[in-house]
C-alpha cells in the first residue's frame, strides 16, 4: 500500500515538475485585433492591421515582453458590427485571448462591448478592448473594460478653441453636417466654448449628400464672424471649402477652421487652390518632421513613420497610428504591471493604473480609473495649409 | 440684397443640376414609357468618364466632353439592350423594378473601378467666381445652364418639327400604330436610349467639377432630378428644366431664410403638393391620358 502511494506521489510530482517548465516555454502574450481590413472602412483597417503586425515582429524581434512572445491573432470586421461580433467572440472562447485591440470603427466597438458586457464590471470574459475608434459612447462615462487611443471630437473641439481665443478671435460660427459626428462636434465647440470664452454667433447644418453650401456659408457670414467653423468628412468638407473660397469670405478676414477629419493630404488635393490658409487640429504624425526636437513624441512618431514606410512602401497614417498605440499601451501594462499571459483582469487593472505617461503616436496616455482615453488637447497640433501643404502653426 | 442673391445663386447652382438630370428621365419615358431609376448612374458615369479622360488621360477637355457624350450613348444603348429588353414583355413596372436593379449594380461597379473617394475635375472654363451685385456664382454653373438651355432648346426642335423627333414620340404614345405606319419602333427606342445616356453622361461631366466625382452621387441627383421631372410635367423637357431650377431656388431660399435643416423636407412637400393638385406638372396642359 505504501510503495503504491510513493509511486503515485512520485508520480504526481513528477508530472508537475515536468509539466511546469514546458508549460511556461510554450505560453505566448495572445492578443486579438479585430479591424475592418476589408469593406467600407478599409481605409481604416488596412494600415491599422499593418501598423499591428509591424509592432508585433518589432516585440518578438527584441525578445519578446518580459521574456514572453507576442502573438497578435488578426481577424477582418468587414466594419460590419454583426462580423466584429463574431470574431470577437471567437477570439475570446476559442482562441483565448487576453486582450482585444481594435476595432476599427464606433458601431463595431459598440457591438463588441454590448455583446461581451465590457460595459460592466464584472463580464463573463475577462477581457479589455483597446479600441481604436473615437466615439463618445465608448468612453463617456468610463466603460470598465473599454479604452481608446484616437483623439476624440471632444479634444479636437478643446484644440480648436484654445487656438482661436489664443488669437483673439472670439465670434464664431459652425456649420456641420446633420449626422452623429457632425452633431457630436457641435455639441463638444458649444459644451466647451464658454470656457475659452468664445461666443458662437451662428450655426447651421447641411446634408452629407448635399453639393453645394452656398446658401449657409451667407447666411453665417452675414452675422460677421470671426471664423467660421467646419464639422463634417468626406466630400461634404471640400465643397465647404470651395463654397467659402468662392464667396471671398477669406478676404473679408474670416478663418475657415476644419477637424481632424480633414488631416490628409487628399482633402487638400481635392480642393484645388480653395484650402489655402485652411485651419484644423491633427494628429503629431502628420507634421512629425516638422515638430521641434525638444517634442516628447518626435522620437517616437519619426520611428513609427520610417519603420512603416520602409516596411510598407506607402505613407502612414493617423490610423496606423491608433493601432500603433492600442498594441504598445497593451505591452507596456504587461511589462509594468508584471502581468501573466492569459490574465485579462490583471493586464485591464494595469492599463488604467501602470501606463501612465506612455509616449505613443496619438499622444502622451494618461489612462486612470477615471479616464478610458487618457489624451489631452495638448497632444494635437493646429495646422494650416500653405502652398498646399500642413504647416505648424501656433 | 446681397444675401438674397447669393441665395438664388446657390439655388441656381443646384437647380441646374437637377434640371439635367429631370432631362435625362424624359428623354426615356417619352420614348418607353418607363421611369429609368438608374438615370443618376448614367450621370454618375459621365463625371468618372471625364475625370479618367481628362485627369488621367489628360486629354483636352471639350475631347474629353465629347467621347463622354459618346461612351454615355453606349451605355445607354447597353442599358436598354441588357436591362430593359430583357424585361419589356414583363411590363413596364418590372422593367422599373429592373433599372433599379441596375443602378445597384452600376454604382457597385462604379466603387470597384474608381473607388470609393470622391475625385476632383478641373473645371470648363476657370476656377474664379464670378461676382454679381455683391454675390458670387461660380463660372462652371453658368456653362452648365447654357448647355441645358441649349439641349433644351435642341430636343423642343427635334421632338416637335423632325421626322425623326416625330416618330420617336410616336413610338411611346402607341408602339402598334407606329409599327403600321412603317416606323422602325426598336430602333427608335434605341435612338432615345442612347440619347437620354449621351445626354446624362454629358450632365455628369459638366457638373463633376461642382459637385466632384463620386460612385454614390447618382442616389441623390436621380431623387432630386426626378421631382424636377414631376414638377415640371413628366415628358416636359422645358419643364422639367424650369422644375429643376424652381427646385433648386426654393432650396437655397429655404436654407437661407428658414433653416438648412428643413431644406431637402421642403423640396418633398413641394413635390407632394404638385403631385396632389397639378399631377400632370405645373407647365403642362392637362391631356388624356394613355390606357
Amino acid at each position: 500500500m505504501r510503495r503504491i502511494i510513493v509511486a503515485l506521489l512520485a508520480l504526481v510530482i513528477g508530472i508537475v515538475w515536468c509539466g511546469r517548465p514546458l508549460q511556461a516555454r510554450e505560453r505566448v502574450y495572445r492578443i486579438g485585433a479585430v479591424f475592418a481590413v476589408t469593406g467600407p472602412a478599409a481605409w481604416l483597417g488596412d494600415p491599422e492591421k499593418k501598423a499591428a503586425k509591424l509592432v508585433e515582429r518589432e516585440i518578438n524581434a527584441r525578445g519578446g515582453i518580459n521574456g514572453v512572445k507576442v502573438e497578435v491573432l488578426v481577424m477582418d470586421t468587414q466594419g460590419a458590427p454583426q462580423m466584429a461580433v463574431l470574431k470577437a467572440r471567437e477570439l475570446v472562447t476559442k482562441r483565448r485571448v487576453m486582450a482585444l485591440i481594435g476595432p476599427s470603427r464606433t458601431p463595431t466597438s459598440a457591438a463588441i462591448m454590448k455583446a461581451l458586457q465590457l460595459d460592466r464590471v464584472n463580464p463573463r470574459f475577462k477581457v479589455p478592448m483597446v479600441s481604436c475608434a473615437a466615439g463618445r459612447i465608448l468612453t463617456q462615462p468610463v466603460k470598465p473594460w473599454v479604452f481608446t487611443t484616437p483623439q476624440t471630437n471632444a479634444l479636437a473641439a478643446e484644440a480648436i478653441l484654445k487656438y482661436l481665443s489664443g488669437r483673439g478671435i472670439k465670434r464664431v460660427a459652425v456649420v456641420y453636417v446633420s449626422n452623429g459626428f457632425g452633431e457630436d462636434g457641435y455639441d463638444n465647440l458649444k459644451a466647451l466654448a464658454p470656457k475659452y470664452g468664445v461666443k458662437i454667433i451662428g450655426t447651421e447644418t447641411y446634408g452629407g449628400k448635399d453639393r453645394d453650401m452656398t446658401a449657409q456659408l451667407t447666411k453665417l457670414a452675414a452675422q460677421k464672424p470671426k471664423a467660421i467653423i467646419n464639422w463634417s468628412v468626406g466630400p461634404t468638407s471640400v465643397i465647404v471649402t470651395k463654397n467659402f473660397k468662392q464667396l471671398g469670405l477669406d478676404k473679408k478676414g474670416i478663418f475657415l477652421v476644419m477637424t481632424h477629419g480633414q488631416g490628409n493630404i487628399k482633402y487638400v488635393e481635392l480642393c484645388g487652390g480653395a484650402a489655402e490658409g485652411v485651419i484644423l487640429p491633427a494628429g503629431k504624425i502628420l507634421v512629425a518632421q516638422y515638430l521641434p526636437d525638444t517634442d516628447p513624441q518626435k522620437k517616437v512618431l519619426m520611428k513609427f513613420k520610417e519603420d512603416y514606410e520602409k516596411t510598407y512602401k506607402e505613407p502612414v497614417s493617423t490610423f496606423a497610428g491608433h493601432a500603433y498605440d492600442a498594441l504598445m499601451l497593451v505591452a507596456e501594462a504587461i511589462e509594468k504591471g508584471k502581468v501573466r499571459p492569459g490574465d485579462g483582469a490583471a493586464l485591464r487593472k494595469a492599463l488604467e493604473t501602470e501606463t501612465s505617461g506612455f509616449v505613443g503616436i496619438d499622444g502622451i496616455f494618461h489612462y486612470s480609473p477615471q479616464d478610458h482615453n487618457g489624451l489631452s488637447p495638448e497632444d494635437m497640433v493646429m495646422l494650416k495649409i500653405v502652398n498646399g501643404t500642413f504647416q505648424l502653426t501656433r | 440684397m446681397a444675401q438674397l442673391i447669393q441665395y438664388i445663386f446657390a439655388g441656381l447652382t443646384m437647380g441646374v443640376i437637377y434640371a439635367l438630370t429631370g432631362v435625362g428621365f424624359n428623354l426615356i419615358y417619352n420614348a418607353t414609357g418607363v421611369i429609368n431609376f438608374a438615370q443618376g448612374e448614367f450621370v454618375m458615369l459621365g463625371a468618372m468618364f471625364l475625370y479618367t479622360l481628362q485627369e488621367v488621360l489628360q486629354w483636352p477637355p471639350l475631347l474629353s466632353l465629347l467621347l463622354v457624350f459618346l461612351l454615355g450613348g453606349v451605355v445607354g444603348v447597353v442599358f436598354e439592350y441588357t436591362v430593359v429588353k430583357p424585361l419589356v414583355r414583363l411590363g413596364v413596372i418590372t422593367v422599373i423594378i429592373g433599372t433599379i436593379g441596375a443602378s445597384v449594380v452600376l454604382k457597385g461597379g462604379a466603387m470597384l473601378v474608381w473607388g470609393k473617394n470622391a475625385l476632383a475635375v478641373e473645371p470648363l472654363i476657370s476656377e474664379k467666381p464670378m461676382a454679381f451685385l455683391g454675390a458670387s456664382l461660380n463660372t462652371q454653373v453658368l456653362v452648365v445652364l447654357a448647355v441645358t438651355a441649349l439641349a433644351v432648346a435642341v430636343f423642343w426642335y427635334f421632338f416637335g418639327f423632325t421626322i425623326l423627333g416625330k416618330a420617336i414620340q410616336a413610338c411611346s404614345v402607341n408602339p402598334l400604330a407606329a409599327r403600321l405606319t412603317g416606323i422602325p419602333v426598336e430602333r427608335m427606342i434605341t435612338l432615345s436610349f442612347f440619347l437620354s445616356g449621351a445626354f446624362s453622361a454629358l450632365a455628369g461631366g459638366l457638373i463633376a467639377p461642382i459637385t466632384l466625382a463620386e460612385y454614390d452621387m447618382g442616389t441623390m441627383l436621380a431623387l432630386k432630378g426626378f421631382c424636377a421631372a414631376i414638377i415640371g410635367g413628366l415628358g416636359n423637357n422645358p419643364g422639367a428644366m424650369i422644375g429643376g431650377l424652381l427646385l433648386g431656388v426654393m432650396e437655397g431660399l429655404s436654407a437661407g431664410y428658414l433653416s438648412s435643416g428643413y431644406k431637402d423636407a421642403l423640396a418633398f412637400l413641394v413635390l407632394i403638393l404638385v403631385l396632389f393638385w397639378r399631377p400632370e406638372g405645373l407647365i403642362t396642359r392637362g391631356k388624356g391620358e394613355r390606357v
